[in-house]
């Protein structure tokens, strides 16, 4: 689909990796060479069979090496989760363990494509059970052919029957029923309309330039099969098109899933099991990463030096800042904070570097020797790398210096403002939900709102019963401190925060941020796209209607046991890795 | 004794019920809704899904009914299932029960281990160094959190002695019963540790009280040796509170496991639980609510019997 | 030849000392026959004056840190070390000797007043009331214990941030020493029940009946007194247990919040870095288990000596 220089690599791999495995590992020659062992147990190396061949013509560049050659089969992967998967419905909860969970059994019209040398913030949808998208030359409308051939798990009461239209407009159904929580994501929807057993046609009321990422998104459209209403119950069973097949759920011990031989990329996954441990204390699964249990761990912190102390050969891979930390005011004509002045002395009153000395070791790991980026969010996360702008750049502009930590310059703007004598805020956060990082620099930005002269009285909230359904949504007085949702596509962040969104958690209404916000999606060209997101947080800066501080700024790290392969060279963002990189992961 | 039994049972009716009225109160009490929990981020704005929602799980029914018709449903072991996973509780319940029971026996058993040696040897030779060594100990092992004791042994365990990380995942013991305890045996000897403190104090107490008593000292007069006085005599009279204490320990060992479990991922009624009061799942909350209920009142009414089995001084009329 | 007052102290009778040598005498005793209990009541001595003037032991300010100075072992500048906030952990332990302290004496407060009142009442009175309250007891009971403080004290947040009119801080405090009070005093109340009966049955009471003392005045009078060793003894023992169920609290998530120093808290939250920093551990958990085994072992001191069937032969 995306007509990248990967694009193109990736469809070529796909090809030649079908005729090979077809031939059960012996075969002729694909496009690029290609070697793959034949059958698959771990001791069993003798069966290599090397194929180099020459690079093909039209390529001046040189290819990077094969992720597949002498690739094993067989085996179990071993991982933990954090929780109990709340449903195994994709449809039946929010939560991020249940889309992860989801992600490993059932498909989407899109995924996101992922490889070597492709970051995981920078990854784009590519085809999943869909072949194709046609947009129309204005972006409302899109056609999208299915992939012919894509069966369901050989599962009774699905039984392995081929994926049709009227699997994907049940699903659609089903995202858009009343009872769905997130259903306004797919509001711009005009109708979708399903010409022929593998033909969809949307139609939107509004452009949207990152369509394909609504389609990907593992928050919304997976696709399920008619039977899962009535002929078997999908909170408690998966049966999907997806890489892997459900095998069991020992409630709160783990989920053991097989591998899918019928899934339409042949001859992956690799692994024959996933095996996903339910460890929901942080120490002891890096006990058990540590003890040899585990293939895969989530580690933070200075627990990164001791995995490396105890096992030189880990592997260890870090992704920039994904979740946006910001401060936020409440809607009321007479507080402090109507004069941009204020605000923008708040957010020069915070010493950002410490903040993330805080939350992430900065020091303690570079003195281990890891190479640790300390990017400031900006009111796009640093983590969206493609359209993020470092607020220390030049072409930040005049915003930049709001930045930079200079509590008597912050003074002097909040006297200018005319509060020279300081003022009472309530301070609000939550402190359930979100982690320690986040916690202790919630914690911290106290000392430097009280240095500055606000004297604050802090409010702890319980997530459930007061944050989140009230001060996220804007029904607060004070100061707020909080997460933005993760959202899987940079635009959404525009929209909420500055649009005619409920959520809009400050009530902002400024013109020229709110036309910027739908404007970049109507705009299909990324170059262009990029420099309205650009202005976007160049003119915020400006009147810093939300202060980002450093929570979610800085890497979230995974590690892997020296023996995994394809875990460094395969990531994604978000919770596809089920179907996006688990498949093509394999042990030496 | 009967008579008791039976009156007792009667009793029981009132008490239970009473336990069902006021946990499902303070559920709808607690601030939070569920509904606004589902509705999660995206929702937090959407009026229509909640109302959606809140039909779906009958909640936007009359209070009283919803009571009477929960009432009704768990009479015929119809728990309902939760609202957050959509899984039935009782197959839940089934499954978790057996093993935070486990773990509790497990505790209980270490705490005796622990306890009554040192109880006793400590009312033998009270003031003496003995005794406050003894009571040093099982002190000391209250004194410190449990859950710090767990802590802080899994982090070391996984840096300085890999063979201490306890295994991984949770086997049942009906299936593998080496593998089972391999998993149990610290996490119970932590809360055990824990519980230690006071059946020691009991048991100490109970046995100072003991060692005053006329036949025992006739037994000194006679001339028996120390050890036949405290292991004929003594003993046994000390014990009989002492196995009251225990009784009651049982439910209150159900409700602390919750800790203990997160750390070593057992898959027991108390993780289940917490985590249903965080999300505000009612069904799990009150079932579990009845069913330690049960628990802890038919617990107390075992250990009233016994009791008036053990010493033939106490009679109910 | 022994004198006049050696051979009355062999009958056991102590010449009349008055006022101060009397309570000399008495606490030389203690000493002597019960050094740990001594030893308990002298650290907690400690912690009460830690509590109201904590800025006799020590000068820095537990709220705020150098972020430069975080995670440090202890040395000459930082006695017990910093956290991970370049706070100094001695000086977040004096002060939180404080909240731990309120947090037992309010919960024992509670817990005691609530169990005397029930435990009294429904034991001398009997009859219906009995049955009734201890129906009622028996639910409390029920409810499994840790769970049901969770519930109180969400439902206690009902409440606006400043209900009492205290900082956000005391209000938390509050509300889950109240909660912590009313679950510890149900088992108590039996405890307390049970000594009430026992105290029933002796004579001088149906005496005092027979003379027609009212109610109150024999409740007050002759009951009150024997059932207080029990209360003591008990109330001694629970500030312990009060502290450590605050520190589970605090593991979930429930305790006291920031910025105030608690122990819980500090042993909680910085669980992940345990390895590399015992320090931030150790401290807390030492203050923790010396303030229990303080206040446990001068409970048991208390208990052997005021309940004179336990006194040492």
């Amino acid at each position: 689909m995306a007509d990248s220089y990967w694009g193109r690599y990736w469809k070529r791999k796909q090809a030649s990796r079908r005729r090979f495995l077809q031939a059960g590992g012996i075969g002729a020659v694909g496009a690029a060479g290609l070697a793959l062992v034949g059958c698959g147990d771990d001791d069993d190396d003798d069966d290599t069979i090397q194929l180099a061949t020459p690079t093909p013509s039209g390529d001046a560049t040189a290819t990077p090496s094969d992720p597949f050659a002498n690739a094993k089969r067989g085996g179990i992967y071993r991982l933990a989760a954090t929780g109990d998967a709340p449903s195994l419905d994709p449809y039946g909860n929010l939560s991020f363990l249940t889309k992860a969970f989801a992600a490993y059994h059932y498909s989407r019209l899109f995924k996101y494509e992922t490889g070597p040398g492709i970051h995981p913030a920078e990854v784009r949808p590519t085809p999943d059970i869909a072949e194709s998208a046609e947009p129309s030359p204005d972006a409302m409308q899109w056609v999208i052919k299915l992939r012919p051939g894509v069966r369901f798990h050989n599962v009774s009461p699905v039984d392995g029957r081929e994926v049709t239209t009227e699997d994907v407009k049940f699903s659609w159904g089903r995202l858009t029923a009343e009872t769905t929580q997130n259903r306004s994501q797919v509001e711009f929807v005009d109708s979708v309309e399903f010409p022929d057993s593998s033909t969809i046609v949307f139609k939107l009321k509004t452009p949207n330039a990152a369509f394909l990422d609504v389609l990907a998104d593992t928050n919304l459209l997976f696709i399920m099969p008619t039977e899962s209403d009535g002929k078997f119950n999908p909170a408690q069973v998966a049966i999907g098109s997806g890489p892997w097949i459900f095998r069991s759920y020992e409630q709160s011990v783990r989920i053991l899933r097989d591998r899918n031989p019928d899934w339409y990329m042949e001859g992956f996954p690799l692994f024959d099991q996933v095996e996903t441990s339910i460890i929901p204390e942080y120490a002891t699964r890096i006990a058990q990463f540590l003890a040899g249990n585990l293939d895969t761990v989530d580690p933070a912190g200075e627990d990164l030096i001791t995995i490396k102390r105890q096992i030189p050969d880990a592997q260890l891979e870090s992704r920039p800042g994904p979740t946006l930390s910001f401060i936020y005011f409440d809607s009321l004509p007479d507080s402090p904070w109507r004069d941009p002045r204020v605000r923008q002395a708040i957010s020069m009153a915070l010493n950002r570097d410490d903040l993330t000395e805080v939350a992430y070791n900065v020091s303690k790991l570079e003195e281990a020797g890891l190479d640790i980026a300390t990017p400031y969010h900006n009111i796009i996360p640093a983590g969206e790398t493609r359209w993020w702008l470092d607020p220390l750049s030049s072409e930040m502009g005049e915003g930049s210096k709001y930045f930079q930590y200079d509590p008597a310059e912050a003074r002097k703007l909040l006297e200018a403002a005319g509060y020279g004598d300081g003022f009472e805020a309530l301070y609000q956060y939550t402190n359930n939900r979100y982690g320690k990082a986040f916690n202790d620099v919630a914690e911290l930005q106290i000392q430097y709102l009280q240095e500055l002269g606000i004297r604050t009285t802090t409010e702890v909230q319980d997530y459930s019963s007061k944050y989140i359904t009230q001060t996220f949504a804007g029904n607060f007085t004070g100061i707020a401190f909080g997460f933005q949702t993760p959202f899987p596509e940079a635009g959404a962040y525009l929209v909420r925060m500055f649009g005619d969104d409920p959520l809009n958690h400050g009530k902002i209404n400024d013109p020229k941020m709110k036309e910027l916000a739908y404007a970049q999606y109507a705009e299909l060209d990324e170059e262009r796209r990029k420099e309205l997101f650009w202005e976007a947080q160049r003119y915020h800066a400006t009147q810093m209607y939300y202060i980002p501080s450093q929570a979610g700024a800085g890497s979230t790290w995974e590690a892997h046991q020296p023996n995994l392969r394809n875990a460094v060279e395969f990531r994604v963002k978000g919770y596809g890795a089920g179907t996006e990189t688990i498949p093509f992961r394999w042990k030496a | 004794m009967q008579r008791y039994a039976f009156r007792r049972l009667i009793l029981m009716v009132p008490t239970l019920l009473g336990v069902t009225f006021v946990v499902f109160v303070m559920v709808r009490a607690m601030p939070g809704d569920v509904i606004d929990l589902l509705a999660g981020d995206f929702g937090a704005a959407d009026a229509e899904a909640k109302e959606a929602l809140r039909k779906e799980f009958s909640l936007d029914d009359n209070v009283v009914l919803q009571y009477v018709r929960w009432l009704g449903n768990i009479l015929r072991f119809d728990f309902g299932s939760s609202i957050i996973s959509d899984r039935p509780v009782l197959d839940e319940l089934q499954n978790r029960l057996p093993v935070t029971m486990e773990l509790g026996l497990l505790a209980i058993f270490f705490s005796l281990l622990i306890a009554l040696p040192v109880g006793i040897i400590s009312a033998v030779r009270q003031d003496t160094p003995a005794d406050y060594i003894g009571r040093s100990l099982a002190i000391g092992l209250l004194a410190v959190p449990g859950f710090w004791v767990a802590l802080v042994a899994i982090s070391m365990a996984s840096v300085y002695f890999t063979w201490g990380v306890p295994p991984k995942n949770y086997v049942k013991f009906t299936d593998d019963p080496i593998g089972n305890l391999k998993m149990m045996w610290f996490p119970a000897l932590i809360l055990g540790a824990g519980l230690s403190g006071s059946v020691m104090r009991f048991t100490r107490s109970a046995m100072l009280e003991v060692l005053r008593q006329d036949y025992i000292r006739t037994a000194w007069a006679k001339g028996l040796r120390e050890r036949a006085i405290i292991v004929r005599h003594a003993m046994r009279n000390a014990l009989i509170p002492v196995v009251t204490i225990v009784g009651l320990q049982l439910p209150v060992v159900v409700g602390g496991t919750v800790i203990i479990e997160t750390i070593y991922s057992i898959p027991g009624i108390g993780r289940y639980y917490i985590s249903a009061v965080n999300q505000h799942d009612y069904p799990v909350i009150q079932a579990i609510n009845v069913l330690v209920a049960l628990v802890v009142v038919f617990a107390n009414l075992g250990v009233d019997l016994l009791y008036s089995v053990l010493d033939p001084r106490i009679r109910y009329s | 030849m022994a004198s006049d007052a050696q051979i009355l102290e062999q009958y056991a009778l102590r010449p009349e000392l008055s006022g101060f040598s009397r309570y000399r005498r008495s606490v030389l005793n203690f000493l002597r026959k019960k050094p740990l209990g001594a030893f308990g009541a002298a650290f907690i001595l400690l912690l009460i004056l830690m509590a109201i003037a904590p800025g006799l032991f020590t000068s820095a300010n537990p709220d705020v840190g150098q972020v430069r100075d975080r995670l440090q072992g202890p040395s000459a500048e930082y006695w017990f070390g910093t956290d991970q906030f370049g706070r100094d952990i001695y000086a977040r332990i004096v002060y939180g000797a404080r909240t731990s302290i309120v947090i037992g004496i309010l919960v024992v407060a509670v817990s005691s007043t609530i169990a005397t009142l029930l435990g009294i009442f429904s034991g001398y009175f009997g009859g219906w009331f009995d049955i009734l309250v201890q129906r009622l007891v028996d639910i409390g009971i029920s409810l499994p214990g840790l769970i049901f403080i969770i519930l109180v004290v969400t439902t206690l947040t009902q409440f606006p941030p400043d209900f009492l009119g205290l900082s956000p801080s005391g209000e938390v405090v509050m509300r889950i020493s109240v909660a912590l009070g009313v679950l510890v005093s149900l088992g108590s109340s039996r405890v307390i029940r049970g000594a009430t009966i026992a105290a029933k049955q002796n004579q001088y009471i149906e005496a005092a009946r027979v003379i027609g003392a009212p109610d109150f005045r024999i409740v007050f009078v002759h009951i009150l007194p024997n059932v207080f060793a029990v209360v003591l003894v008990g109330a001694s023992i629970q500030i312990g247990s009060a502290i450590l169920i605050e520190s589970s609290l605090s593991f979930l998530g429930y305790g006291v919040q920031p910025p105030t120093a608690s122990w819980g808290r500090m042993l909680t939250e910085n669980r992940e870095q345990i390895t590399r920093h015992p320090h931030l551990a150790i401290f807390p958990g030492l203050a923790i288990f010396l303030t229990v085994y303080s206040f446990n072992m001068f409970g048991d001191a208390l208990r052997d000596v005021l309940d004179p069937r336990l006194r040492t032969r």
